[in-house]
């Protein structure tokens, strides 16, 4: 299977997703009481103003007619404006998105940091105690809510030691750099400014742990598991008949294999992630979707929810297209044959 | 041990040597006494045999001669093992590691899987030899080539880059071995390494073995489950038996004159040397179970010559002044029950003779018209097949009802392909399948229900075909649920007559598939085969996951039941000796074609097609002492993703010459048979070849002997 057919395989299906994700934002909007012109006119508007406003939006407007719109303004990159901010969508989403996936690759970054190594551990010392506090950790981590987690370890780190800062992305001090990625740990190093890097890292670290601990108890148990049955296979056999040492089999045979099946699951656990962000970045009251997406839910702010929704989904059928290229890369009977 | 004994007496050790080493794996239902007191010798440049049936055994001893176990899973409870002079028992982990691959090599059964799916295989060689010897990456490169070439790898270079899946088993082993051979180990075990290899495969991979060990000067101890390969291969010959060794000897002593029962019972269990169509030699009842086994004699229970003697555990016993010994009382000349034993035994041993069958031509069952099946594979960026691959190239075949035709052929020949088509399995590119008149691919939904329940399918692995959470007895009646919606108790009651019908204890029928032995659970297959009555068998290799011992059983079974009940089968196998035991004809596949057709028995003596000569040829015999099936050493099974437009064997046949460059078909033989060669007339008579190949062998040309 080529790559070619791969990416192209894949394109076909973001448009259906594309296609299918605004049809039922779409109809779920409309289907919601709540009439969006009123809550844009105010309160207090008279009924000419909430027509003229209904008029403005194009509301008056036949459904498919209005879909048709939509969908022609969504490729023109116009998400519409946000009812409640006011700005247009596409601005909020850049402002927010950035820091919410800058949360989301930290997070999962450090699952696989340690999560690989102690899975391998836990594998090659099956049953034996470094297995035993691994299994433990990972129950932990798959059991405890993030909010609690994220509380604890506020109070342990902001409200007892103060090693770490309990909200934001950036101290109160210090000046945000100027927006490129909109990745601040990204930004701040392209700007030179030391200082603010630091900053920005040490308001990510409580944050991406809680977020990225969940997932750490999963990524362990995979790996172990996948390790395990790779450990069990011939040519493990014949790499140790042949006199290689523990280190080459564990790293140089084994865990290639093992990492295999894993990396399916870590585009999917992204998405998992992204969910996760919204509790999360609400105990650490961090700037990004989350904190947005509720408040816009709260507003009946349509527009916001669906442009997210939208850019969300396309996120992950990329994500995915890339866990699968991943894929490739990793195993050559998949790149050649498939 | 007189071998070892020997050895010590030349003040030489013995490369390997075990002395009554015991071992145990734990489990929550006790210790499994898998090794029990085993003493094996292998003596300076020899090559020894151990065989034995599944869980005897003998791949646990390999295994542990350089400790390849895992440590938690097993202990070694006694004895000692001595490779090289070292006492491997008392060898650090470290120390292990620099004796594997260097002077120990070990090569296994399944190439397919023994090489890393994600690493070039230059990489795999060359980490092997720099962890042995202090050479550059470039040195390795070349010493692995050198390797490569040794083992009659053409094009090393590609190979070295290439991935295991891009290489067949049979090249897959030939690097396997040049891996083991990489450090001129002085000592290679080889569990069963050309077991999973076709024949003609496997005759060019003992052949190299053979040729390298003795060029090196490496001692060689081979596990097999094969009588005749050791008969071909091995010096000498150790036989186990649940976690015992039972006998030893020369290869021909063990092989031609067996003195323990078990290894008698053995040999007379293979078909290769017995009438066809007659009822094998089967031995009664099961491998007893190790955890708590019988005291005395292990195989006392199931042996025609138990007396009250065997209820104490036999000595390993001297026939005579050599090295050769059993492990049974009757070798004792001091026993009182000896002679009487002796008597009982014969007595016990013959199975009664069944009358010769007349076949009797029923009329075409089966007929298969220009048969064609193609595969796609890969896709390109539209999504569109990059290749196919031709399993089946336009195949006709007819079926008489009441024969039993053969399909044979090695991996790769379509003769799988062909029995799904048969049974509805596959939907075939072009051709026809008709069943008693009726276009299978062309029926009705509902008329291929009510045809279907004529045919019925019985596979390979009985272990994986069968619902492991479903009673036997349900098992065996679920076509009858399916076809004809009958009630649970009438079920039941079938169950037990077609139990009955199969040697199933109609008590056991509640139990599920893992409390069944494997060949029980083919057992259980066939009789749910034969639950909708057919009239058509289609036998997928049925009896190639078993032991011998076990596979007597299922082919009596056959052979009775279609007697029984007028069956016809079309019976795929890559067994020869099994195709000569049971078939009436025989079709000989290669690349998707049939090259011969014709009766079994005349095709077997007297082969005309290249192909089927080349095939026979590689079969190896009990008869060959010690020599080995000569082999074509660079013939690889064809790619069938690119038919030729020649003759499809011109490339490996020995006789081509002008005229192969066409496209042949088959074509009918003075004899009758059917040959899809334009020269069959002209080439020499199969014995002419016979002969000529045992004065002239087309052995490897010893490249350089002694590098």
């Amino acid at each position: 299977m080529s790559f070619l057919y791969v990416i192209r395989r894949r394109l076909i299906l973001l448009l259906l997703v594309v296609f299918g994700v605004t049809i039922i934002t779409f109809a779920i909007s409309h289907m919601i009481p709540g009439d969006p012109a009123r809550l844009m006119a105010g309160d207090r508007a008279t009924p000419e103003i909430v027509q003229s406003m209904r008029v403005r939006l194009g509301l008056d407007q036949p459904l498919h007619v209005q879909y048709l719109n939509y969908v022609g303004d969504l490729l023109r990159g116009d998400l519409g404006t946000s009812i409640r901010t006011g700005r247009p969508v596409a601005d909020d989403l850049v402002r927010f998105f950035p820091a919410t996936i800058e949360l989301g690759v930290v997070a999962l970054f450090f699952s696989v940091a340690a999560g690989v190594p102690l899975g391998v551990a836990s594998a090659v010392y099956r049953n034996r105690w470094i297995d035993q506090i691994t299994r433990t950790i990972s129950v932990t981590g798959i059991s405890t809510p993030a909010f609690w987690l994220g509380l604890l370890l506020i109070l342990l780190f902001y409200g007892r030691l103060d090693w770490l800062p309990s909200s934001g992305r950036l101290g109160s001090g210090i000046a945000a750099p100027p927006f490129v990625t909109g990745f601040l740990l990204i930004d701040t190093l392209l700007a030179g400014d030391l200082l603010a890097f630091r900053s920005a890292l040490s308001h990510i670290l409580l944050p991406a742990f809680t977020l990225g601990f969940v997932h750490l108890g999963v990524v362990t148990r995979q790996i172990r598991s996948s390790m395990l049955e790779v450990l069990q296979e011939d040519y493990v056999r014949t790499a140790k008949a042949g006199g290689l040492s523990r280190r080459q089999i564990i790293f140089g045979h084994a865990l290639r294999n093992a990492l295999i099946p894993s990396v399916t699951m870590l585009g999917l656990a992204f998405g998992d992630l992204l969910y996760g962000a919204v509790l999360t970045e609400t105990v650490f009251a961090w700037p990004g979707m989350g904190n947005y997406v509720v408040q816009s839910i709260h507003a009946l702010d349509f527009p916001a929810i669906m442009g997210f929704t939208v850019v969300a989904s396309v996120a992950y059928v990329l994500i995915n297209l890339v866990v699968d290229l991943t894929y490739m890369l990793l195993d050559p009977q998949i790149r050649s044959v498939g | 041990m007189e071998a070892s004994d020997m050895m010590n007496l030349s003040g030489i050790e013995a490369p390997i040597q075990l002395s009554d080493l015991r071992l145990e794996f734990p489990t929550y239902g006790g210790a499994v006494k898998a090794i029990d007191g085993v003493s094996i010798t292998v003596g300076k440049g020899e090559i020894v045999g151990l065989v034995g049936e599944s869980g005897s055994g003998k791949s646990v001893t390999a295994m542990s001669i350089i400790r390849l176990l895992p440590p938690d899973s097993q202990r070694i409870v006694g004895g000692s093992i001595s490779v090289l002079g070292r006492d491997m028992l008392q060898l650090s982990e470290g120390e292990l590691q620099s004796v594997r691959g260097d002077d120990v090599a070990m090569v296994f059964q399944e190439p397919m899987n023994a090489l890393n799916p994600t690493m070039r295989i230059g990489d795999q060689l060359r980490q092997v030899i720099r962890r042995h010897q202090k050479v550059s990456e470039a040195e390795a490169t070349a010493r692995a080539l050198e390797l490569l070439r040794d083992m009659r790898i053409g094009d090393p270079d590609r190979v070295l880059r290439n991935y295991p899946f891009e290489l067949s088993g049979g090249m897959r082993q030939r690097i396997l071995l040049a891996m083991a051979f990489s450090c001129r180990p002085d000592v290679l075990i080889a569990d069963e390494p050309t077991t999973a290899l076709d024949v003609t495969i496997q005759a060019q991979v003992l052949a190299l073995m053979q040729q390298k060990a003795r060029e090196t000067g490496s001692s060689v101890l081979f596990i097999t489950h094969d009588m005749a390969v050791v008969a071909q291969l091995c010096d000498r010959v150790y036989v186990m038996y649940a976690g015992q060794v039972v006998e030893q000897g020369t290869t021909e002593e063990v092989l031609y004159t067996p003195q323990h029962p078990y290894t008698q019972a053995l040999l007379r269990s293979l078909p290769e040397l017995a009438e066809p169509q007659q009822p094998l030699p089967t031995i009664q009842g099961l491998v007893p179970n190790l955890i708590d086994p019988p005291a005395g004699c292990r195989f006392r229970e199931r042996c025609h010559f138990a007396h009250q003697r065997c209820h104490e555990m036999p000595e390993m016993l001297a026939a005579d002044g050599t090295g050769r010994a059993a492990r049974c009382w009757l070798l004792d000349p001091t026993n009182p029950e000896r002679e009487a034993a002796l008597e009982q035994g014969r007595q016990a041993q013959r199975p009664d003779p069944l009358p010769r069958a007349e076949l009797q031509s029923g009329g075409t069952l089966l007929e298969i018209q220009n048969l064609e099946v193609r595969f796609p594979v890969g896709a390109d960026w539209r999504g569109r097949p990059k290749a196919f691959v031709h399993a089946l190239n336009g195949v006709d075949l007819e079926l008489r009802r009441g024969e039993t035709l053969a399909i044979v052929g090695e991996s790769g020949c379509g003769k799988s392909t062909l029995g799904q088509s048969i049974m509805g399995l596959l939907t075939p590119t072009a051709g026809k399948v008709v069943f008693s008149g009726k276009d299978l691919h062309n029926l009705p939904p509902q008329q291929m229900r009510e045809l279907r329940r004529r045919f019925q399918v019985v596979f390979q692995d009985p272990q994986s075909s069968l619902n492991p959470r479903m009673p036997v007895w349900k098992a065996i009646t679920e076509p009858l649920l399916v076809a004809e919606k009958l009630p649970a108790r009438a079920r039941r009651e079938r169950a037990s007559e077609l139990g009955r019908q199969v040697g199933l204890n109609p008590d056991h029928l509640e139990r599920y598939p893992h409390e069944f032995s494997g060949g029980q659970r083919q057992r259980i297959a066939i009789a749910r085969a034969l639950a909708l009555q057919p009239d058509l068998l289609v036998l997928d290799e049925p009896t190639s996951a078993l032991d011998v011992s076990v596979q007597a059983q299922i082919l009596n079974l056959l052979l009775r039941l279609k007697r029984e009940l007028g069956l016809t089968y079309l019976f795929i196998t890559h067994d020869v000796s099994v195709v000569r035991h049971v078939a009436d004809r025989v079709a000989v596949m290669y690349l998707g074609q049939v090259v011969e057709l014709g009766s079994a028995p005349e095709i077997i003596e007297a082969p005309q097609h290249p192909y089927t000569r080349t095939l026979l040829r590689s079969v190896p015999e009990l008869s060959r002492r010690r020599e080995l099936a000569p082999a074509d050493l660079q013939g690889e099974l064809p790619n069938n993703t690119r038919l030729p437009d020649t003759c499809f064997f011109r490339d490996r046949c020995r006789y081509a010459a002008s005229g192969c460059e066409q496209l042949q078909s088959l074509t009918t033989a003075s004899d009758g048979r059917l040959v899809r060669c334009h020269r069959h007339a002209l080439l020499p008579p199969w014995s002419v070849e016979q002969s000529s190949d045992a004065s002239h062998e087309e052995r490897p040309a010893g490249s350089a002997a002694g590098r």
